[in-house]
């Protein structure tokens, strides 16, 4: 049987490719992005209802005009 | 000592930005909501967005309507003293509760790098958040 790793939550947020999900909020839990939406408690909701008992963190994934002093590569 | 790490992100034109990323909990009635800002050593202050506070359970109790200044422009905040938890380490700090969505969670300065000595060890990928002992 293959093993799979499990991550913290951080460990997972660390390593998601965030980037289908600028401008909104994820709802992160047992290694995979459970909910998202432009609200975080909508977010939460939603992945709190799938996923009663897990341990669920939230990230929000900011437009990329919203990080200031962003580099600009020309 | 607590150790955060770099988050790879692609920027604008699909290259890699590396960005310090926290792991906290902030209090939500008698439990904890984790999730993940952005350590910004430039921020005077812990920013959140709307949303956020209404989901651990900030309202507007008549505190003043503030402005805080970014290079985007102003943002309309309402300042919380809350708690939040770093590591098993329980702070209550000064969080700027914006009342509109866009802006990033931050978390800033002031509270806690008076609390921890924070070291930003980029290419490491690192940041190192170690305890101010006190006197």
């Amino acid at each position: 049987m293959r093993k799979v790793k499990k991550w913290s939550n951080y460990d997972f947020f660390l390593k998601l490719d965030t980037s289908p999900y600028r401008g909104k909020w994820i709802a992160i839990a047992e290694n995979k992005v459970v909910a998202f939406s432009k609200q975080a408690d909508e977010a939460f909701r939603k992945a709190r209802k799938k996923y009663p008992q897990a341990k669920i963190s939230l990230a929000k994934v900011p437009q990329q005009e919203s990080l200031v002093l962003e580099i600009k590569v020309r | 000592m607590i150790i955060f790490r770099y988050k790879p992100e692609k920027g604008t034109h699909q290259e890699e930005i590396k960005r310090p990323v926290a792991d906290v909990w902030l209090q939500k009635g008698k439990s904890w909501l984790e999730f993940h800002p952005y350590i910004d050593s430039g921020a005077d202050v812990t920013l959140i967005p709307l949303s956020l506070g209404e989901l651990v359970g900030f309202r507007i109790k008549g505190e003043k309507i503030e402005e805080i200044g970014g290079i985007r422009g102003a943002v309309p905040v309402v300042y919380k003293k809350w708690k939040i938890k770093i590591g098993g380490k329980i702070l209550s700090i000064l969080i700027a509760w914006a009342l509109i969505e866009e802006v990033p969670p931050l978390l800033g300065r002031a509270d806690v790098f008076d609390f921890f000595n924070i070291t930003f060890r980029q290419k490491e990928g690192k940041i190192i958040f170690e305890e101010v002992r006190k006197k």
